[in-house]
This record gives structure tokens, C-alpha cells and sequence, in this order.
């Protein structure tokens, strides 16, 4: 990942939004860019995203390798990555530490692997295999769970640092994912992320969600990408700026049911904002 | 081996037009392999130089006109007229909409806009040099490897063409008119195919840019806040004015021209003028007659 001289502030590039983001060039600092479902399979949408990183620093997030599995990542997808990459030229890349294939199901989602000694060494190795296909290591991004992943020996944060320490991927810190976790299984959201090493958090995800109801008639928090950033997630990000001493890269995810652009923009002028009081206090200190 | 131009008039129009799709291909092919694919710079966020990529300096100022519109800057008098909302000039307008506006201080036909001689060089000014530039239009060195290509393609065709045609005279015979016909069409897509507006580089760009905004249609309904103009201008110069949501209707019907009684009506005379301004005129103008 490209050393970053300041804190920059960006969102999830979608297609719909695609003339609002360059209009608004000033205000938005990068854009991530989902690759499957266009980019990775087409070369002319491959062109065009090349043609788009001139304009804005692009970065590229996965959502389809699995690297938290058992099983070996897919050296096809690995292949499709390291020429979309090398074609690209993106700022980094980064993957879910999530599973979302098992006995050649696919399962449509970013599942949350056992927090086991074996999950740490297996992915680890996925990491590995990742970074040599496509000549550099991936941030790795914890996600949102609603369920206690079965077989867990481990709590999140601890599986998260001895992931961190075995591996050489630094660390995509969704805060919404920790905030989801955090209400949804009884710990301290702002406890977990002051636990995490600072100088491995490199990208942050800011996103919305809403509650659910399970089966059991609990409420669980779902992290759906399609609600405002709550406060509390705003108050993580503030505690990023006071901890991380380096820069480091701010995206707002949002994906579906669309408000005016300028709302998603004063997400982003509220996402600054709340870093700068972090740093702010940090200086203090 | 047997000589072509021995051949009877189907015989040798079959082996004309293998001969014309063989040097239009040529053509095509040297064209594309003499012009860069890649632009310098892209004005990939500046509406009024995409749209004159687009569609050149009417295209240009057909966006520019419904850009100002929808920042209130002009608005709409009737169908086909706009006007200046305001006697002050804003600041921030690029060159071509400050021109634009003045010219719309009085009521205004849209459609004189886009033929306003001086606009047109207003924007061809502020845009077309910049966009050579980047090598997304054609510059001097670029027309005269396109020039020296069709002259080449033109050559080879018109010389066979004008060798059958002297030695089928000599012969006597005079069925020479399917070949001048297909001497004609093939200089058409000839001159189409080595002197097209844009450059490779120029068609990969708005190529990137269709695929960049692919989606946006179906966010357009929720786009037209005051804060989202620009982002309007940008729709517009990537897909034109009729991409446009909304307005009922008036993207499509502004910028019609004026259409004489005579010429559009044929008989119905000038009593049917104003019923046939629309454009319509090929059944519209039937309920005129007397």
C-alpha cells in the first residue's frame, strides 16, 4: 500500500453514482471499487476503471476470494485479481477475512470464519498465496456477523491480533462492522478497536445498517450498507484519528437506496470532521 | 491468368466490390494502427468539452442550453423558446454559457442557438483545442494521414472504376451505371471511414465514460436537487439531452427547427403552418386541407 501523506476521505464507487463522484472530485479524495460483476470479468469496464484511476485514487476491494478458509483461495479468481491489478494500478487491495464458498457452495455472502488457531494459520497461508499471485499483500477486513461463528475458540479481537501477528496483510478496520459485532454480542466497540495494534489499521469503512429481528427474537444489528452512518460509528472513527498515528485512507460505503448525493457528501464532511477531532486530541496528548 | 477488366459487366461488379470492401478494410486497418489509442488527458469531468466530443459544437451548446436551464440561469418561454432568467451575469460560467446567456436575453428560439455562427466558434474555441490536445481529436499531422489515405483508397477504387469504364466505351457498350453507382457508395463509406470527428483515443474515451455512467439511468429519477446540475451536465454530455429525466418532454421538443408551411406541408398551405410546427407533419397536416 502506497504511504499516504494525509488522511483521505472517499466511498464505494457504483455506477449509479458514477457522474455525482466526478463532479464532486473536490470533495471526495478516492473511491473503492468493487471488482466482481464488472470489472474483473470485462475488459472494457477493466479500460474504463483504468481510465477512471487517472482521474481519482482508485483502490480495490474484493468480496470473492474466501481468504478466511480452510481451503486453498481459488488460483483462478487470484489470476483474475493479480491482471486487474496490474493493469489498474491501484492504491492497495483488500479482501473480507471472511469465508463465502465451502464443499463448492457458493454462499452469497461474507461469512464469518471460526475463531480457531487453525482458521488464524489457514488464512494466513490464503494471504500468502494471495500477495504472491498478485505481488502485493491485501488489507484484510474483519466483517459483521449476527451469529457467534460455531466452533470458536477465540473471541474476535483476539483471533484479529494473532491474524495480524502471524501475517504480513495489514488491517482494513470496517467500523461498522466492529459497531455491528460490538451491539450484537455485548462488548465495548471502542475497548475492542483501542486493542487492535494502530500501526497495522491502514483503510477504514465507515457504513449504515439497521436492526433485525432473529428467529430467537433477539435484535441483531445488521450491517446493510444502506442506512446513514450512525453516531456511534462517528465516535469509533474520532478514536482512529486520536490512535492511528499515520494517515490513513476513510470510505463510505453505501450500497442501494440512494439519498441525494449531497447528503452522502455531508457523510463524508462529518467523516473528516470526526478524524480531525481524533488528531486534534492526539496532538493534545 | 485472367484479366478483370475483360470481364462482362455482373462478373466484373462482383470482383468491384470484393476489391471496394478489401481497400475499405485496408483503410480501417492502416487508420487505426497510425492514430494513438490513448488520450494525453481526458476531460473526463468537464461536460461541456465531453459533449462537443460527443457531438461537436451543436451538441455542445444543445447541453450547454439544457445546463443553464436546469441551473435556473435561463428558462423555458414555450416549447421552442428560452429566455435569460435574470439580467446579471453570474460568475463561474465558462466562456461558451456566459455567450450563451447573452445571447438568450430576449426570448430566444433554442434551435437558433445551435445554429448561432458565432456560439459555434465560441465553443469550438474553448473546447476543440484543448480536446486535440489530448489527442482525442484529430490534429493537423492526424487529418493528413487520414487525407493521404483516402486519397490512396479513392485512388485504387477510381482508377479500376475509370479503366473498366473507358475500355467498356471503347467496346461499345454502355452499362456503366451500377459501376458509378458503386464508385459513389464506396467513396462515401470510403471518406466515412477515414474521416471519422473523433480519434481512437477520442472514441475509447467516450466509450469509458458510457461504460463509467452504464448505471446512472436508473438513479435519474432521484437526481435534480440544485446540488446535482452538474452531475445532470455530465448524463447529458455522456448520452445527450433525451437522457435527461423529466421535464416533460421539453428535451425533446426545444430544439426542433421551425419548419416552413411550404416545404413541410406540402399542399396544406399557410393556414396550416402553426399545426405543423411540431415537426409532425407527415399525418398532421391531412385534417388542414379544405
Amino acid at each position: 500500500m502506497r504511504q499516504l501523506k494525509n488522511d483521505r476521505v472517499g466511498l464505494t464507487w457504483h455506477p449509479q453514482l458514477a457522474a455525482a463522484i466526478l463532479a464532486a472530485g473536490d470533495r471526495i479524495d478516492l473511491v473503492e471499487v468493487i471488482p466482481e460483476g464488472t470489472f474483473l470479468e470485462s475488459p472494457r469496464a477493466q479500460r474504463a476503471l483504468r481510465r477512471l484511476g487517472r482521474e481519482i485514487p482508485v483502490a480495490i476491494h474484493g468480496v470473492s476470494l474466501g481468504l478466511a478458509s480452510t481451503s486453498a483461495v481459488d488460483e483462478r479468481r487470484l489470476g483474475q485479481f493479480a491482471r486487474l491489478i496490474d493493469d489498474v494500478q491501484p492504491d492497495c487491495w483488500s479482501e473480507h477475512l471472511a469465508f463465502v464458498r465451502a464443499g463448492g457452495i457458493e454462499l452469497g455472502h461474507l461469512a464469518a470464519p471460526s475463531r480457531t488457531p487453525t482458521t488464524i494459520d489457514a488464512t494466513a497461508l490464503n494471504i500468502d498465496r494471495a500477495a504472491r499471485a498478485i505481488g502485493a499483500y491485501p488489507l484484510v477486513e474483519n466483517v459483521a456477523t449476527i451469529i457467534e461463528p460455531p466452533g470458536s475458540d477465540l473471541d474476535e479481537q483476539t483471533w484479529l491480533r494473532r491474524l495480524l501477528a502471524t501475517s504480513q496483510a495489514d488491517l482494513l478496520l470496517d467500523l461498522h462492522n466492529l459497531y455491528a459485532n460490538a451491539r450484537n454480542f455485548g462488548f465495548s466497540a471502542a475497548d475492542a478497536l483501542r486493542s487492535l495494534p494502530p500501526e497495522r489499521i491502514r483503510v477504514i469503512h465507515i457504513a449504515g445498517g439497521a436492526p433485525v429481528r432473529a428467529s430467537t427474537g433477539d435484535e441483531r444489528w445488521l450491517d446493510d450498507h444502506l442506512h446513514d452512518v450512525p453516531d456511534p460509528v462517528y465516535a469509533l472513527l474520532e478514536i482512529v484519528g486520536e490512535s492511528v498515528a499515520h494517515a490513513v485512507d476513510v470510505v463510505l460505503e453505501r450500497d442501494g437506496a440512494f439519498p441525494p448525493f449531497g447528503h452522502l457528501l455531508d457523510q463524508l464532511d462529518r467523516a473528516r470532521a470526526a478524524l480531525a477531532r481524533g488528531r486534534t486530541r492526539r496532538m493534545a496528548a | 491468368m485472367p484479366n478483370p477488366f475483360d470481364w462482362r459487366g455482373p462478373e466484373f461488379l462482383v470482383f468491384y466490390v470484393i476489391l471496394g470492401v478489401v481497400v475499405i478494410a485496408a483503410v480501417a486497418v492502416l487508420r487505426r494502427r497510425s492514430e494513438p489509442a490513448v488520450a494525453i488527458a481526458g476531460p473526463l469531468t468537464d461536460y461541456l468539452k465531453i459533449a462537443y466530443l460527443r457531438g461537436g459544437p451543436d451538441e455542445a451548446l444543445r447541453v450547454a442550453t439544457m445546463s443553464l436551464l436546469d441551473r435556473g440561469l435561463i428558462e423555458v418561454v414555450d416549447q421552442h423558446h428560452v429566455r435569460a432568467a435574470s439580467a446579471k451575469m453570474p460568475a463561474g460560467l465558462q466562456r461558451t454559457e456566459a455567450r450563451l446567456l447573452e445571447t438568450c436575453r430576449s426570448s430566444t428560439r433554442a434551435s437558433a442557438i445551435v445554429d448561432d455562427t458565432s456560439l459555434k466558434i465560441t465553443v469550438a474555441t474553448e473546447c476543440e483545442g484543448h480536446l486535440v490536445r489530448a489527442g482525442l481529436l484529430p490534429d493537423d499531422t492526424v487529418k493528413a494521414d487520414r487525407q493521404l489515405l483516402l486519397m490512396a483508397g479513392m485512388g485504387v477504387l477510381g482508377l479500376v472504376a475509370l479503366i473498366k469504364i473507358a475500355i467498356a466505351l471503347g467496346r461499345g457498350r454502355t452499362n456503366i451505371g451500377f459501376l458509378i453507382v458503386a464508385v459513389a457508395v464506396f467513396g462515401y463509406v470510403l471518406f466515412r471511414i477515414a474521416s471519422p470527428f473523433r480519434t481512437l483515443a477520442g472514441e475509447a474515451m467516450l466509450a469509458d465514460l458510457r461504460q463509467l455512467f452504464m448505471a446512472l439511468r436508473h438513479r435519474m429519477w432521484s437526481i435534480g436537487t440544485p446540488s446535482e446540475v452538474q452531475e445532470l451536465a455530465l448524463v447529458a454530455a455522456v448520452f445527450g439531452i433525451s437522457a435527461l429525466p423529466g421535464r416533460g418532454g421539453i428535451s425533446e421538443t426545444l430544439f426542433r427547427k421551425p419548419q416552413s408551411a411550404s416545404s413541410s406541408c406540402g399542399s396544406s398551405g399557410s393556414s396550416c403552418g402553426s399545426s405543423c410546427g411540431g415537426g409532425g407533419c407527415g399525418g398532421g397536416c391531412g385534417g388542414c386541407g379544405s
